[in-house]
């Protein structure tokens, strides 16, 4: 009953055109940002670090490098203030909280990006 | 006033219309009914009866069942009055489910009442929120205690009420002008920032709040002067 009555409560609200995306990859968040009356979309692009779980409560954190210096952003998953997401290559990792790209700088911070014929074979092998 | 009995299903979290999120209870409503009216003639006062959670035959009394089939209504394990004026008590029939749109609308401002999770014996700095002593500086078996709870030979009592340690929790308390979030009618859900008192499961009684009733009330009598 408790479970049932929260996850109809939590299913008005979560968005359907959340991309599948996992941490690794690389995103571009088109973010709204209201300006006076003006809205425009401002995006951040940078490698998914962390992702969470849980209805309403989803979210994940984008790391970029800006000028030199690591910026971090939280994102909600389901939040009505972006309006899109956008994969833009997904990297080979074998963990799914990749703290360690902190303490990582230039060349070393990058990622291995997913072989897409290996991948692909491995999502038809899944069916 | 209107009001009605729900059950706090538990939190959650949700978004409003600008995109900020909001920390919500869930409360539901879907088995409270209208179980009886008191009447002017019969009792000399009048009160809407509102019953929840539906209970088996052998858990009540011939008394109670009697009562609840003569008035023809389904038996309730928890009833709850709720005064109102004769006007106000017409649309309800005795039976009938209790309609959440019907009665609070979105962004409507309500008081909540509940009875606490029970904490057992606590003490001071839990149960009244005192600063206690510092935990340096030499402090010997004295990091959470009271300190001085009277004077000397005048009066030579502690005062009644002195806040000292003791049980806590289990009591009745009320949260007022919590914001309505949304009412979902067809599954008779009711959405309410911020936390309420008690444990999933437990029994609410949400009402309109009494401040913004006072606060309206005053205003009206300003401007008649």
């Amino acid at each position: 009953m408790r479970q049932s009555a929260i996850e109809f409560v939590e299913s008005k609200y979560l968005r359907k055109d959340v991309p599948d995306f996992r941490a690794g990859d690389t995103v571009r968040v088109n973010w709204k940002v209201k300006e006076g009356d003006k809205e425009r979309t401002q995006a951040f692009e940078g490698v998914v670090i962390k992702k969470t779980r849980g209805g309403t409560d989803a979210n994940f954190t984008v790391r970029k490098m800006s000028f030199g210096v690591g910026v971090e952003r939280i994102f909600p998953t389901h939040s009505p203030r972006y309006e899109s997401i956008e994969v833009v290559n997904r990297g080979d990792v074998r963990r799914a909280r990749l703290f360690y790209l902190r303490s990582l700088r230039g060349k070393a911070a990058r990622l291995d990006l997913q072989d897409a014929n290996e991948s692909a074979g491995a999502a038809e092998q899944q069916k | 006033m209107k009001g009605l009995i729900g059950k706090k299903v538990g939190m959650t979290q949700v978004f409003t219309d600008d995109g900020s999120a909001v920390p919500v209870t869930v409360i539901d409503v879907s088995s409270c009914e209208v179980v009886g009216k008191r009447t002017l003639e019969k009792d000399k006062y009048t009160a809407l009866v509102l019953g929840i959670q539906d209970a088996k035959d052998k858990h009540l009394t011939k008394a109670q069942l009697g009562s609840f089939k003569k008035a023809g209504a389904k038996p309730k394990r928890v009833l709850r009055e709720f005064r109102m004026g004769a006007d106000e008590l017409a649309p309800f029939n005795v039976g009938d489910a209790v309609k959440v749109d019907a009665l609070f609308k979105k962004g409507e401002l309500v008081d909540v009442q509940g009875i606490t999770k029970g904490r057992g014996f606590q003490g001071v700095m839990k149960r009244w929120n005192f600063r206690g002593f510092g935990q340096t500086h030499g402090t010997h078996e004295y990091r959470r205690h009271p300190g001085a709870i009277g004077q000397r030979k005048t009066p030579g009592r502690v005062y009644p009420n002195k806040k000292l340690p003791g049980h806590y929790g289990v009591e009745a308390v009320s949260i007022q002008n919590l914001e309505v979030v949304d009412v979902i009618a067809d599954k008779s859900l009711l959405l309410i920032k911020g936390g309420v008192p008690g444990t999933n499961d437990g029994l609410v009684i949400v009402k309109p709040s009494i401040k913004l009733a006072l606060r309206a009330k005053h205003k009206a009598g300003k401007g008649k002067k």
